[in-house]
């Protein structure tokens, strides 16, 4: 029924879309089809519409209500807030119960976390409380916001109770952040980087296949969207859509994402966003502890297997030690009619960490390395133009398979390495120092589908990537002057590229910068602004006509940001947030020039290309009403010579532009240019939750985006359609033996992508679709061991479907059903 | 698990990575010549009067590689005589290299994988297959061509890699495969 419901809602749309020129127009029809959408949720839930008409009102009016109850007392004005762990495995605890002074309370949530506003300043007893654990009792002098990580011990266990690992005092970003961990990150073991950060409004994937995801931040990926790992910018060859970031989840703890221009901070190319991937801190408590991961998917039969063991030495405080390792295999994807030949993959990694801290100083190593071997749908690598019409024509694939495990021709094969440094030191003022010096190395090698034919080629990579990267940086947090406070940084990076059969040149590059930032807090409101300058010279080698050219570039840029965070009262956030950020041109960009194979057609890159300059503004609205809670947030991203790739356009002999095809010895092709523009990236990201009751929470993510070429007066081709994600969740406690137990229920609804310029893509958008996912997880104990289990179906109806940003939306349909079934099991192995 | 143990596991995990730590060995200042590479660079057609051996024309298809502007390929007009029955072998070089190197040679030996196919267009022009696979089936290196009365057109030579689904019998099918290989030349039988 709601199937039939949102079709008609679609088909109506898509009349009322067409007509949509105004982009206002086009925003107005989203929000009413997504209030319709809830509406019919609530009717459904039999829910009471006021709520619904205080979130619209939210939605289109928060100012009303930013007027609300602002006579709180000025010195009443402090918040704290932190986290609840568990001592031994170091996982997040939800509801445990967190009162001050035998008043007020609260209960930390899904992610582990507790906040009280509107404190006065004073003495506070705060007791932290959790079955099974032994109760915390401390003491807090509360003269400023505060946030504290409580970690809890097992009642058996007869150490210390309380160890408050950090106490910084809290900023806020003003810009949009928002994580995935705990149980959220749970749920995702097994799925890659990107398709682990789908879960938040305003992140999508850029796919290839079923095994290859980019993430997507408001519409932009690639070089547009940093990834930083463990504090170490991720280099590879992010250019390529079809190269996927080389981290192996299972080392995170926290994934957070930061939306929008975040030049100042981390420097340039992050136009789109960053991506902060966190491993959870070495163990603290003397003794060995760890998890360990088991996935099994039966789309495509795959097995996921991930460990990591904890060791902290008992005569040496602070001197800890951690192995990890993830072992992955995966054999063909199926859709609902076939196996989708050829898209096997395979994934070995491992990471250790060494680390030795005190209080005042620390210094840790971590390696890691990762492996993977990514089979490469079959019919997707085509040969001539001819090839590819009958592909993309060609309803089901031109070629389909069993089953198998086997990865053949066409196929990547990756290696990444890092090796990081980290050292800090931390003064009396709670100023600290922090460097992070690491090195990277990424080899990259891509086997086509057809071997050479001579046998000195025969079995090597048809293109093969290395590039090496130094990185360093370090930070001074300080807190010198009584107002202010802020990070001053410096950084600097070295990278040396050698490539074999490849369409992108040698180089070398090195690249600097220099930046401040500071904020202030005045009452209920957070200023920061920040400043930065970079440097980056880079030199090519190459031939050319047979003879080496060598020409170098120099990009330079400033790049700021100022920001506000308000707290208009308990129940209102407001963060506004204005940063520029720049990129220069990537590497393919400047200089790509060949054939590319997978989509049949020539590239060029262009040598005269500026950097991109983008001028992003967001506002960001955190709510908490009641029972409803979420954000909301704007955006408006301006880019300045926004560089994509446009078909070359040559005079024909009766004066028009037409397409230019090149002739070859494979045929003939056509050609396109990277080319410079000015884009606008506008969009609303929405999070939206509901504790309906005890047991039920309702909760919606909705992602929209206007993404315009304000020069061409076009839209921007491969930006994300309209979605948005639903779930209803059903807690119960019904069976006393199972911890932490819920039922869920949820869809994912995406819109078919509208007003794709023609010319740009070969084939017309596919259709929207409404995905439909079941799951239920509970915890329970095997005798004194604790087990965590999700058991989940995506694609509950087999729904035959093709997705917009996935490169083989020409040629295959998505995977269908997929059964995954997910046990965490945490341990610690410590003398009790 | 007892500790000394755990020592030892984390001090091979070290170890395994210095071992495993790679080096950038390619120097960055002297990249790969691109010629070095294999490259399809040359398609010719040797064509010989089956009635007169001595007389031969070769008919050539270039494309040379390294060229920012990459140049509009050279291309030979086939001249044939009307009426006559010529014996056409393909040849597939790289001419990159230095002597040229031959890879229709490869493709003979890739037989079971590998098919040309041809189409005429307006020419009074028919192409027979002359050759066979272990499995009987035309590759397309040498073939039988027949002209008939004077007339102008294009032939289209296109080679497919078909790899395992290459038929094992009867006249092999066009529409399988990827293509390697597709170029025109302009047919003149006078």
């Amino acid at each position: 029924m709601l199937g039939s419901l949102i079709r008609l809602i679609f088909s109506n749309q898509a009349e009322l879309l067409l007509s949509a020129d105004c982009f206002y127009l086009e925003y107005l029809v989203y929000g009413y089809l997504f209030l319709l959408v809830s509406l019919f949720y609530y009717s459904l839930r039999k829910m009471k519409v006021q709520i619904l008409l205080v979130f619209g009102l939210l939605l289109f009016s928060s100012i009303a209500y930013a007027q609300g109850d602002s006579a709180i007392s000025n010195t009443c004005r402090f918040r704290l807030e932190g986290d609840v762990k568990d001592g031994e495995t170091n996982t997040i605890l939800p509801g445990a119960t967190v009162v001050i002074d035998s008043g007020t309370g609260t209960v930390s949530d899904e992610s582990g976390h507790f906040h009280f506003t509107n404190l006065c300043k004073g003495k506070y007893n705060i007791t932290v409380t959790f079955l099974g654990y032994k109760t915390i009792v401390q003491t807090l002098d509360l003269n400023e916001n505060l946030y504290k990580t409580f970690i809890l011990h097992s009642d058996s266990c007869l150490l210390e109770s309380i160890i408050v690992t950090s106490s910084k005092p809290v900023y806020e970003s003003s810009q949009s952040v928002q994580e995935i961990a705990g149980r959220d990150l749970d749920r995702t073991r097994g799925f890659s980087l990107g398709e682990s950060l789908k879960g938040i409004a305003g992140v999508n994937t850029l796919q290839t296949g079923p095994s290859i995801f980019k993430p997507v931040i408001q519409g932009m990926y690639g070089n547009r969207v940093l990834i930083l790992n463990n504090g170490v910018r991720q280099e590879g060859q992010q250019w390529g859509s079809e190269h996927a970031p080389e981290i192996d989840p299972f080392i995170a703890d926290k994934i957070k994402v930061v939306k929008g221009a975040s030049g100042v901070l981390y420097g340039s190319d992050a136009i789109g966003g960053v991506i902060l991937v966190e491993p959870r801190p070495l163990r603290i408590k003397s003794g060995v502890g760890g998890e360990l991961n088991l996935a099994g998917f039966s789309n495509n039969r795959q097995g996921v297997v991930s460990g990591i063991i904890d060791y902290s030495v008992k005569q040496i405080k602070g001197l800890s030690f951690r192995l990890q390792g993830t072992l992955k295999q995966a054999g063909n994807s199926k859709t609902p009619d076939y196996y989708m030949k050829n898209t096997a993959f395979r994934e070995q990694n491992f990471s250790w960490a060494a680390g030795y801290k005190r209080e005042e100083w620390g210094v840790d190593v971590f390696y890691s390395q990762f492996n993977s071997k990514i089979g490469i749908l079959s019919a997707s690598h085509i040969g001539s133009r001819e090839d590819r019409i009958r592909a993309i024509e060609s309803p089901v694939p031109l070629e389909t398979s069993g089953f198998s495990y086997a990865v053949d021709r066409p196929y990547q094969k990756i290696y990444h390495e890092l090796g990081r440094l980290h050292a800090f030191r931390k003064f009396h003022n709670k100023s600290s120092l922090e460097l992070i010096l690491a090195r990277q190395f990424n080899d990259r090698s891509e086997y086509d589908k057809h071997r050479p034919f001579k046998d000195q080629f025969k079995n090597g990579p048809d293109s093969r990537f290395k590039i090496t990267t130094y990185t360093g940086t370090l930070y001074l947090n300080q807190n010198y002057f009584k107002k202010y406070s802020g990070t001053w940084g410096l950084s600097f990076i070295q990278q040396s590229n050698t490539v074999s059969r490849s369409f992108i040149p040698n180089f070398r590059s090195y690249a600097g910068g220099i930046f401040l930032t500071e904020r202030r807090k005045i009452e209920n409101l957070e200023i920061e602004g920040g400043l930065r300058y970079d440097y980056k010279w880079m030199r090519i080698y190459k031939y050319e006509d047979g003879v080496i050219i060598s020409p170098s570039f120099v990009f330079s840029n400033l790049s700021g940001t100022i920001g506000a965070v308000k707290k208009v009262n308990e129940h209102l956030k407001v963060k506004l947030n204005i940063g520029t950020c720049f990129r220069p041109p990537a590497v393919n960009e400047l200089f790509s020039e060949g054939l590319h194979h997978g989509i049949a057609r020539i590239e060029k890159g262009d040598r005269s290309l500026n950097s991109e300059y983008a001028y992003n503004t967001s506002l960001t609205v955190d709510y908490k009403f009641k029972r409803i809670y979420g954000e909301v947030s704007l955006y408006n991203n301006f880019i300045k010579d926004y560089i994509y790739l446009v078909p070359e356009l040559v005079l024909d002999s009766s004066g028009n532009y037409v397409p230019d095809y090149e002739p070859g010895i494979r045929g003939t092709f056509p050609v396109f240019k990277y080319v410079q523009t000015d884009a606008m990236f506008t969009g609303l990201d929405l999070t939206f939750n509901d504790s309906i009751s005890k047991h039920f929470i309702f909760s919606t993510r909705l992602s929209l985006l206007r993404a315009y070429n304000t020069k061409a007066k076009e839209h921007i081709i491969l930006t994300p359609p309209a979605n948005m994600e639903n779930g209803l969740k059903y807690s119960f406690n019904f069976i006393p033996s199972l911890k932490e137990a819920y039922f869920k229920v949820g869809n994912t609804i995406v819109l078919q992508k509208k007003n794709i310029p023609s010319g740009q893509d070969l084939k017309a958008a596919p259709k929207g679709y409404v995905l439909w996912s079941l799951e239920t997880g509970f915890g329970v104990m095997a005798g004194k061991q604790e087990l965590n289990f999700t058991f989940t179906v995506y694609n509950l109806l087999n729904k035959k479907y093709r997705d917009y940003l996935d490169a083989f939306r020409y040629f295959t349909d998505e995977p269908g059903r997929n059964f995954v079934v997910r046990l965490k099991v945490p341990f610690d192995l410590s003398k009790k | 698990m007892n500790i000394n143990n755990l020592t030892i596991l984390l001090f091979l995990g070290v170890l395994l990575s210095f071992s495993a730590c790679k080096k950038d060995d390619a120097n960055v200042a002297n990249p790969e010549n691109p010629n070095e590479n294999e490259l399809i660079t040359t398609l010719q057609v040797l064509l010989t009067d089956t009635a007169n051996p001595a007389d031969q024309i070769k008919v050539t298809f270039r494309q040379m590689p390294g060229h920012r502007t990459s140049l509009s390929p050279f291309v030979e007009p086939m001249n044939l005589k009307a009426n006559t029955t010529y014996s056409a072998e393909i040849f597939l070089l790289d001419e990159t290299k230095t002597p040229a190197d031959t890879l229709s040679e490869e493709v003979r030996k890739e037989g079971n994988e590998h098919q040309f196919f041809f189409k005429v267009r307006n020419a009074n022009l028919t192409v027979l297959y002359d050759d066979a696979d272990d499995n009987g089936v035309p590759i397309g290196l040498n073939n039988i061509f027949k002209t008939g009365e004077a007339s102008t057109g294009s032939l289209n030579i296109k080679l497919k890699h078909q790899g395992e689904v290459k038929p094992k019998s009867g006249n092999g099918n066009e529409l399988l495969g990827s293509t390697d290989v597709d170029v025109n030349f302009i047919v003149e039988i006078e």
